[in-house]
């Protein structure tokens, strides 16, 4: 659906392993992802400092773990709740003061699709 | 009273006085990541400016039951994401000991304008030491709860499984009474667990005390070494047994910690869009709105979200992320098989002294560094305090930090409370 997604597939991101290799080009293909826009001040500074940050926690890679480590997150949920309807809502005055552009009671973006979208 | 620190963003606000008999006329500040109704909330960030929360926290209606006076909102690092209050968007926070120094960070302004008088208490948050740092760096004590026991609907969201609500005040007394009215299971909360907070008295002759080894063995300040071996000193004297311990994985809680949270942080910030939180650079195009506005980061904000987004992504994911979260888990096993046989864990707060503002602000790594004692207890989401145990000889604060098993902040708090009734650190004020 989105251009962008046949992008990813094809980068040069995605076949090399380490990103101690990280070239500029990387990491604004990154920014892209991420839906940020950097300098070129900051594409530059990211591009000496990310691939020491990420040689810095590649240490992990020494690390003698136990066999039987869950992979998700260890997060102490609650049980299950009931599902029970709450009075606590935001009023349309409320989200109104909030959404940057309002027109009738919706909040206003440019277009998703179509020959006007971008993705 | 003027705050020459820039602890407080939004002078204007007026303090709200609540009724309420737990805490009747508290003075209470509030981090500027923690939603009070009406009041802006930007997480002293580009991207939110002009936002007023719609609702209060939950911390904060219950803080208002309790009938605090809500001061003001305190500086605080640019979206959580920092060590010093050097990150804000809208100024550096001084350290009130020596005006030169950063109050640490994320939750500087908070530590500040408590150590200044500006306010009895204030909310922070603790992601991988946020609220034990600084207040380590400003001589007063801060608690980073058991994860779960305190409700964090209303804090906007740095890393979800990390982050903690905590107190910071003069005198681990004052924090233990805050706590207890903010704690407990909210069903606004999905991740709160069932909490009811009750003070304990200690027998020191039973407490088990565990030094472990590698944090004591990595590169700390003597001076900030010698006063937390003073305070194992007086712990002994108190009749608890010392030893020695070994929890292997530490020595791999903060890279672990510097791909975990990146990597939820990413995708939190992901709701930061343009479209729905006040803040807005227009465009004809979605994509283009989205890049626009996402531009209003901070810079350490961007450089996490890059890194949150490179971990994350296929092809890197097993190597780093998956990898981490194991770290993670091990890092939790092996502070849960510690605390079998022991009580509490000890070891100084912060590697170094409250450093000059820019010391480290060109130096990421550097900076992350300030963290390597605190992160442990946010991986493995025990309780963790600090607590002012001295001074150098250059007048700076210096604080030491006690980790409990889950849902032991009562012994913390006891503890704590025991030594701030023999010894006057903190009870000293800044010149």
């Amino acid at each position: 659906m989105f251009s962008g997604a046949i992008e990813i597939e094809s980068h040069p991101c995605y076949t090399q392993p380490r990103m101690s290799e990280l070239t500029s080009s990387e990491i604004s293909h990154l920014a892209r992802l991420a839906r940020i826009t950097l300098s070129s001040e900051e594409e530059a500074k990211f591009a000496q400092e990310l691939p020491r940050i990420v040689e810095f926690v590649e240490q992990l890679q020494k690390v003698k773990l136990d066999d039987d480590l869950a992979t998700s997150v260890p997060t102490p949920l609650s049980a299950m709740r009931e599902d029970v309807v709450s009075s606590d809502h935001l009023t349309l005055e409320q989200l109104e003061a909030l959404a940057p552009d309002w027109q009738g009671g919706q909040v206003v973006v440019p277009a998703v699709f179509g020959e006007e979208a971008d993705a | 009273m003027r705050d020459q620190f820039h602890a407080f963003l939004h002078p204007e606000l007026e303090p709200i006085e609540n009724e309420g008999d737990k805490l009747t006329g508290l003075k209470v500040a509030v981090k500027e990541n923690i939603l009070v109704k009406d009041w802006p909330a930007t997480a002293a960030s580009k991207i939110l400016e002009g936002f007023i929360s719609p609702y209060d926290a939950t911390v904060i209606k219950r803080l208002k039951a309790a009938g605090v006076t809500l001061v003001g909102r305190t500086n605080m690092d640019d979206s959580a994401m920092g060590s010093s209050t050097e990150n804000s968007a809208f100024g550096v926070t001084k350290n009130p000991w020596d005006t030169n120094r950063v109050p640490g960070g994320s939750s500087g302004g908070s530590a500040a304008a408590v150590a200044a008088d500006l306010c009895e208490v204030a909310l922070g948050s603790d992601t991988g030491g946020s609220v034990r740092q600084p207040a380590a760096f400003c001589g007063i004590t801060g608690l980073k709860p058991t994860y779960g026991s305190v409700s964090r609907y209303g804090l906007i969201a740095l890393a979800s499984s990390l982050d903690v609500i905590g107190p910071l005040a003069h005198s681990a007394e004052t924090v233990e009474k805050v706590f207890a009215v903010i704690s407990g299971h909210d069903e606004f909360d999905q991740t709160t667990i069932d909490y009811h907070y009750e003070s304990e008295e200690i027998d020191f002759s039973k407490l088990k005390i565990g030094l472990p080894k590698e944090l004591w063995n990595l590169e700390i300040d003597q001076e900030i070494k010698a006063a937390t071996q003073n305070f194992v000193d007086w712990l002994k004297s108190k009749g608890a047994t010392i030893t020695d311990v070994s929890l292997p994985s530490i020595a791999y809680a903060l890279p672990a910690y510097y791909i975990i949270l990146p990597a939820e942080a990413s995708a939190n910030l992901a709701r930061f869009d343009g479209i729905r939180y006040q803040k807005s650079v227009q465009a004809s195009k979605l994509l283009d709105q989205y890049l626009a506005t996402r531009a209003l980061f901070g810079r350490e904000v961007k450089r996490r979200i890059l890194l949150g987004t490179f971990v994350l992504s296929v092809g890197h994911y097993d190597d780093y992320y998956q990898l981490a979260v194991k770290v993670r888990h091990q890092v939790a096993r092996e502070h849960q098989k510690a605390f079998e046989s022991l009580d509490l864990l000890v070891s100084p707060t912060t590697p170094t002294l409250p450093f000059e503002i820019g010391a480290k602000a060109q130096d990421p790594l550097a900076m992350y560094q300030s963290d390597l004692l605190t992160v442990a207890a946010n991986l493995a989401g025990v309780p963790a305090l600090s607590l002012p145990t001295g001074f150098s000889s250059g007048g700076l604060p210096i604080g030491s930090q006690l980790i409990a098993a889950e849902k032991k902040d009562s012994l913390l708090l006891a503890v704590a409370k025991q030594y701030q009734q023999e010894t006057d650190w903190h009870t000293r004020r800044p010149q």
